[in-house]
């Protein structure tokens, strides 16, 4: 029965959309509410029906196809609005599905007292069916609808509140910024296309290892274009600026679209076309330096960050970029589960924040929080496990999947490569507890006014905090390390990443039970270091951030201004650019082509003057030319 | 031979008509020699074997139509005309252009004729070539769809004139 | 009978006749209403031509559009007699000189 309804999981979210986008600020907000949530909650209903039959289906057979309509047939060109369902897009599908719920489900206490509820949720579910178009797409064009539509989501969601420049900047900024690799993934898709003739993902990928030799120049070229795409969306270097700013937007919307799921869209991206990555092992080997270059660059400035959505969200590029190590080294199941679970525990830390900066009323500066654990107690206990799985401790989720991430880096990418990430995962651990202490604990900075409205956050915000705790304890259990048969996610995946098993890089290492746990060993040791660390800071002795940003003033100052890329950015592509395109615009615009149309213009002008006096108002002289047309048309014919 | 008569006097009739018509002052009588020029046509469709066109040419033409431009020309009491031509350089021109008309007409008509200037043979013909019955057997089936086109355009033209000639129209 | 009888080309000589006289009356002459003549003068040297080939050809198609063309001619008429009424009535006259507002 699921299967068949598979197509409702993505419609039913257009249809909510659509139905509060049309009647937005007629309905009643219970009504807009129930339509809302509603439309995700079936959609997910149905996700896990589809789930279901899928798992009853045998493994091999796992892939299941459902067309709609042809939605473009041209010559040789063919694109379905066809929805295909395998292990890895049923996971992507119950993420989207299951933390979009819950965060739809927050957003209605959250967004409570929002003028533009209706648009509010209109954008949410708009949202929830373009990334279920792009995870169950079925071709490379349906998956690039999918994948546009999100990023007009997020630019939209990000400049909910336009009456402020800071968000209607940013959501510009988000746009142009992923506007950058977009052209890359659609560069890469004219290149599949031209290669394959086709742009449908059965045909395409087992061709590709026919058609394309092992690092061969075309399936490098289309692995690279691609992962350009993959780094605007998902904000690796060098294209992650445009993900701090969208933290203008509404909290759950930072939670949703730049926390758990349309950032990861490339990291899916990345592992749906796995094959061009392991045909190319330069391109694969891209893939792993970018990520864990972004995991160590993004998890520095994180570490000085005030702003506590701004921390969280250098976090996530740092996570992202684990995920793409995980891609880099060829265990695209890796990135997929580290993928699953941050969307578990990085929603319940955006949510959880969102939680603090309701209670504070807007506050979001980390230095005037402090002492909330009286005050918000399920938000604090919530926030803890979250902060607890990121940071990499057994047993929460994060600390299975990040493991296992390392594990692979160690295994296929060589001890550096793991030697790096363990620092990152040391920085992730040290700054998600300064976070964690600055907030909950200590003395209380809280301003006085701000004080009087503390208050533990509504059922319908610590409900969906509550299950995303408990996601975040349990969530990686369906990965247990080690232990015959615990691989379950592994097994799932299997089917749509067998074919990478011979293609795979070769083990640096071998792999053995015991280094696996002398490794997990290390890193859970990191994680409890940079927890100690940032508790003897934070807590323990509060002047010593002070005294040793003072001692290391340079580097501090370097940190704390994220490296100046934004200013880099600014002075050596956007004004260049800026004053280039005004220089054109004087010059060029305004000068050749407005000149050459207005001279046209005015010549026609003078033209049709002289021309005018030919029309005398006497028809015999009409007459006469007609005549004379006739004459000359006859003694044509006549002596021809 | 008795064709031959018959062609040389209509077509001397007709022509003196014409030139009647277009040259004399009052309209009356430019109406009257069209009438002749007419009738002098419908004489030659006779000869040519068109018996009903010769029919209709009387009905039509001369009955109605003519009637039609008399009705006008008493409405409009127009006077002779003082300047009988158009002033200026046009009526040159006219001339020129006419009399150039007619001689690729006549060059036309002379090098389209039989091999080495002799006349095409005229063929002979059925009995019944141009009866009204046969015109209407081919009238209804092949030119069914142009004969209503044409009722279509005479309705139109019926509400056109009207439309125009009612006294005032705001 | 036969070659007896007058070949088609004399037809074309004095429709071609008529037809240049019917063009010198539009050409030259300064009454709408002699106009209007001369371009029935026109249409029926036409016709003339028509019938003639149609006796040429022994086929009746030609004498069927000299049917049309009678049909449009009386179209025409009506709708142009009840334009020069109008312009009749407004200028109280019917020389194509006098009436030139239409212009460049």
């Amino acid at each position: 029965m699921g299967l068949t309804l598979l197509w409702l999981v993505p419609l039913l979210p257009l249809v909510g959309a659509i139905l509060n986008g049309v009647l937005a600020g007629t309905l009643p907000r219970k009504m807009v509410s129930a339509i809302g949530v509603g439309s995700v909650g079936l959609s997910l209903a149905i996700a896990v029906a589809c789930f279901g039959d899928l798992l009853a289906l045998p493994p091999e057979s796992r892939r299941v196809t459902q067309g709609l309509f042809t939605w473009i047939q041209s010559g040789d060109f063919h694109a379905e609005v066809r929805y295909a369902l395998d292990p890895l897009g049923a996971v992507m599908m119950l993420v989207v599905t299951g933390v979009g719920f819950l965060i739809h489900v927050y957003s209605t206490g959250y967004m409570g007292h929002e003028k533009a509820y209706g648009r509010y949720f209109s954008y949410l579910n708009l949202f929830t069916f373009s990334m279920l178009t792009l995870v169950l797409a079925d071709n490379f064009l349906l998956m690039f609808l999918g994948w546009e539509a999100v990023g007009l989501c997020s630019y939209l969601l990000i400049g909910f509140w336009y009456q402020r420049p800071a968000a209607a900047e940013a959501g510009k900024k988000a746009f142009v910024v992923n506007r950058i690799g977009d052209w890359g993934f659609l560069l890469g898709i004219f290149l599949i296309f031209v290669t394959f003739g086709s742009v449908d993902f059965a045909t395409v990928f087992t061709q590709a290892p026919q058609r394309l030799a092992v690092g061969s120049a075309v399936a490098t070229a289309i692995a690279l274009l691609l992962f350009l795409g993959a780094t605007g969306k998902s904000a690796q270097l060098p294209l992650y600026v445009w993900l701090p700013d969208a933290m203008e937007g509404p909290t759950p919307v930072s939670a949703l679209i730049h926390a758990a799921t349309m950032v990861t869209a490339g990291v899916y991206m990345v592992a749906r076309c796995h094959i061009f990555y392991l045909l190319s092992p330069p391109a694969l080997q891209v893939v792993a330096i970018v990520g864990i270059l972004t995991a160590l660059f993004a998890a520095t400035i994180g570490l000085v960050q005030n702003d506590i959505k701004r921390v969280l969200a250098y976090s996530t590029i740092s996570q992202l970029g684990y995920m793409f190590v995980g891609c880099g080294v060829g265990a695209f199941a890796s990135g997929i589960f580290h993928l699953m679970t941050h969307a578990f525990f990085k929603a319940l830390l955006f949510l959880g924040a969102g939680s603090v900066i309701h209670a504070l009323s807007g506050e979001q500066d980390l230095w005037k929080m402090g002492g909330l654990k009286a005050h918000l107690p399920w938000t604090h206990a919530t926030f803890l496990i979250a902060t607890l799985a990121i940071a990499g401790v057994f047993p929460f989720a994060g600390f299975f999947s990040k493991d296992e991430i390392l594990y692979q880096a160690w295994l296929r990418g060589g001890p550096l490569l793991w030697m790096a990430g363990v620092i990152g995962a040391f920085m992730t651990a040290f700054y998600m507890f300064r976070l964690y202490f600055l907030t909950f604990h200590g003395r209380s900075r809280v301003p006085q006014e701000a004080k009087h409205h503390l208050h533990e956050s509504p059922n319908s915000m610590t409900g969906p905090l509550m299950i995303l705790a408990v996601l975040s304890v349990i969530g990686g259990f369906v990965q247990v390390p080690i232990l015959a048969g615990g691989q379950r996610l592994d097994q799932f995946l299997e089917p749509v990443f067998a074919d990478a098993v011979d293609l795979a890089p070769a083990a640096h290492a071998a792999s053995a039970a015991g280094a696996e746990v002398g490794l997990m060993v290390i890193s859970l040791v990191v994680a409890l270091m940079g927890i100690f660390v940032a508790y003897k800071f934070y807590v323990a002795d509060p002047e010593l951030p002070r005294r040793l940003a003072e001692q290391m003033r340079g580097a501090y100052r370097l940190v704390f201004n994220k490296y100046w890329v934004d200013e880099i950015y600014e002075s050596f592509v956007v004004q260049p650019i800026y004053q280039g395109s005004v220089r054109l615009w004087e010059r060029f615009d305004a000068a050749v082509i407005d000149g050459a149309v207005n001279g046209v213009g005015r010549q026609i002008e003078r033209g049709a003057e002289l021309l005018r006096l030919a029309q005398t108002g006497y028809v015999q002289v009409y007459a006469l030319i007609l005549t004379l047309g006739a004459v000359v048309l006859i003694g044509y014919l006549a002596l021809r | 031979m008795g064709e031959a008569i018959l062609f040389t006097l209509f077509s001397l009739s007709a022509v003196a008509f014409a030139l009647g018509m277009v040259f004399r002052r009052n309209a009356v009588h430019c109406a009257l020699h069209l009438v002749g020029v007419l009738l002098s046509l419908s004489g030659m469709f006779v000869l040519l074997h068109a018996q009903f066109i010769a029919a209709i040419q009387i009905l039509v033409y001369a009955g109605a139509i003519m009637v039609l431009f008399l009705f006008v020309v008493m409405l409009l009491n127009v006077k002779g005309e003082t300047p009988l031509l158009t002033p200026g350089s046009a009526k040159g021109f006219g001339f020129f252009f006419a009399f150039i008309a007619f001689v690729e007409l006549l060059w036309i008509v002379v090098s389209q004729g039989g091999t080495e200037g002799e006349p095409a043979p005229v063929p002979a013909l059925p009995p019944n070539f141009g009866s009204p019955a046969e015109i209407g057997k081919i009238l209804y089936t092949t030119w069914l769809f142009p004969f209503e086109v044409t009722s279509i355009l005479l309705m139109i033209a019926v509400v056109g004139a009207v439309v125009l000639a009612k006294r005032k129209f705001a | 009978m036969g070659s007896m009888g007058v070949p088609t080309e004399y037809y074309q000589l004095v429709a071609a006749l008529l037809f240049t006289i019917g063009l010198i009356g539009v050409l030259v002459r300064r009454s709408a209403l002699i106009i209007f003549m001369s371009i029935e003068l026109m249409l029926n040297a036409v016709n003339l031509s028509f019938v003639a080939f149609s006796r040429q050809h022994g086929q009746m198609d030609g004498q069927i559009f000299v049917f049309f063309v009678m049909a449009v001619a009386a179209a025409e008429v009506a709708v142009g007699l009840a334009i020069l009424v109008a312009i009749f009535r407004n200028r109280e006259t019917a020389s194509v000189d006098e009436v030139h507002l239409l212009k460049g």
